[in-house]
């Protein structure tokens, strides 16, 4: 059993290995960071540089098309401010109540279903009925119905987000061991105990990945109904601008809240990393016994 | 479980009554067990040898409560098994540790079930784990121990109730050939010590000599017994035993029940 904790001796320079290898480890790192970045990199290069080239030839509208320049130019412009930032946080708090009212549906849903044959039974079918609904048309409806101001935005993006969550949850938590479960059940474990103990961790895993989603979903309904009828926040500077025809100033808020997005996304990764630690380990090879 | 008066010879802890098993698929039906009549003695181990399909594990179920009889009587310890059962513990193929708990947590499971752990379970816990050798890892997590140490960990949590009985369902049989002979003396060795009753369930012979007090060969078509084979050396074994010429014959003896010679 030693063996198998003991320490990996580190390579370093002058190490026998060294010679053995035809490439050094050195340059095998180096080649594996250029393979890494430089596609991404050059790729990047390409589209900015066809965007410049399709803006100064004029090959589409230049109106439509700003040169990439420029749109980096009002951005820095619209960074400096406050009118960018406070739209910016109408539509953050509308995504973010957006989105944990509606995962707090979806998974209170999902649990039920998981559990209960009678509540699967009763919610599925709206369940599938809901997901073939292009749930984003229902935003003109939420204004009609709760007026011009935020509840409405928060409303879609309920609508929108709550769906991953729930359908991630009753996935996950059909997704035991059998094992496990037979495991539990010679301990003579309560329904709630086994719900508890193996069903649910059991399920984080999907249930954050739920969540992630859940999350890009709800600022895009707090942006769908920003467009549809509002006088704050992101969605309506967009629409605003748009009207006037300011393209790389379109161009320079959706960017601006890409990179907030991005930001809260990274959030959510580093969170989930640490909540579902186990979640990358390695599915045990089970042999099936077919007794 | 019912309680009725104790039945049998004394000293029975488990008693197979003429108990047989059908399993239905679509809609043919198949004989898992047929006839199958067991009688294990308090402290005794006893090996349950033979192919898949022989209902070998399906017996090792039943004895737990976890598989219904479709004829015939299991009773433990006098009592009708009609239901799972706190005098057993079960180990299987799969270590079936729990990820998100460390190993320390994972062993403590079965106590935690029944009540909120004490000191004294913990610490009872934490000598089981220092038992099978892991003291170092207790705070660890499942993933980070290879797949020999997850199943000591399994053993552990077997260990934990105090089971009188303890159901073996092919324990290190996803193990290595190396990883699986320790593990077997190991085994052997934490077994002598408790004087503890145990079914253990396995396709290799060799295995099933070397832990057992007695070899109880199954065959197929239906489940059934074949016969059975006292094991007559004492412990505590050690690994050298299966190079004995009697280990050998002994061996022999029962690949001939199972019709493998």
């Amino acid at each position: 059993m030693s063996t198998q904790t003991e320490p990996i001796q580190p390579t370093g320079v002058g190490d026998d290995l060294m010679v053995v290898a035809r490439i050094p480890f050195r340059t095998r790192a180096r080649i594996w960071v250029l393979t890494r970045f430089i596609p991404p990199i050059f790729m990047f290069i390409f589209a900015i540089g066809l965007l410049e080239l399709i803006s100064v030839t004029e090959v589409l509208p230049a109106i439509v098309t700003p040169s990439p320049l420029t749109v980096l130019e009002t951005m820095g412009r619209q960074a400096t401010t406050s009118f960018l930032w406070e739209n910016m946080w109408v539509t953050l708090q509308e995504g973010l109540l957006g989105f944990l009212i509606g995962s707090a549906i979806g998974i209170s849903l999902g649990v039920g279903v998981g559990v209960s044959t009678f509540i699967a039974r009763a919610v599925y079918p709206f369940v599938v009925l809901i997901q073939s609904m292009p749930r984003v048309a229902l935003a003109p409806v939420f204004v009609a119905l709760l007026g011009f101001g935020q509840s409405a935005k928060v409303l879609t993006a309920v609508a929108i987000c709550f769906f991953p969550p729930l359908i991630n949850t009753i996935v996950g938590l059909r997704n035991f061991d059998s094992d496990a479960l037979l495991l539990m059940r010679s301990l003579r474990a309560s329904r709630w105990q086994v719900f508890r103990k193996l069903l649910l961790p059991g399920a984080l895993p999907m249930i954050f990945g739920g969540l992630k989603t859940a999350m890009t979903f709800a600022i895009l309904g707090a942006i769908v109904g920003e467009l549809t009828a509002a006088t704050e926040g992101i969605g309506s500077l967009i629409d605003i601008a748009a009207f006037q025809l300011r393209m790389d100033a379109v161009y320079g808020y959706i960017l601006w809240m890409s990179i907030v997005s991005l930001g809260i996304f990274g959030f959510m990764d580093w969170v989930d990393k640490r909540v579902v630690f186990w979640r990358d380990d390695a599915r045990k090879t089970r042999l099936t016994d077919q007794e | 479980m019912r309680r009725e008066p104790e039945r049998g010879v004394a000293g029975d802890v488990v008693e197979v009554r003429n108990v047989s098993k059908r399993f239905r698929k679509g809609d043919r039906e198949f004989l898992a067990l047929e006839g199958v009549d067991l009688r294990i003695r308090e402290g005794e181990f006893v090996s349950l040898v033979g192919p898949s399909g022989c209902g070998k594990s399906t017996l090792l179920r039943m004895i737990g409560g976890l598989t219904p009889t479709t004829t015939g009587q299991v009773s433990v310890e006098g009592h009708v098994v009609d239901e799972t059962h706190r005098d057993v513990a079960l180990m299987f193929q799969a270590p079936t540790l729990f990820p998100w708990r460390t190993v320390l947590d994972n062993v403590l499971l079965p106590l935690e079930i029944d009540h909120r752990p004490t000191k004294d379970d913990v610490a009872k816990a934490r000598a089981l784990v220092s038992l099978v050798g892991l003291d170092e890892f207790v705070e660890h997590h499942p993933r980070e121990l290879s797949g020999g140490m997850q199943q000591r960990v399994a053993l552990s949590r077997v260990l934990v109730n105090d089971p009188r009985i303890m159901l073996l369902d092919e324990p290190f049989g996803a193990l290595d050939e190396f990883t699986r002979e320790a593990l077997n003396v190991e085994l052997a060795d934490i077994v002598g010590r408790g004087k503890r009753t145990v079914v253990l369930v396995t396709h290799s012979v060799p295995e099933a000599v070397f832990l057992a007090d007695r070899v109880v060969a199954m065959g197929t078509n239906p489940g059934r017994i074949l016969g059975e084979i006292q094991v007559p050396f004492h412990r505590p074994r050690e690994a050298s035993l299966v190079r004995s010429s009697e280990f050998q014959d002994l061996t022999l003896e029962v690949r001939k029940l199972l019709g493998l010679e």
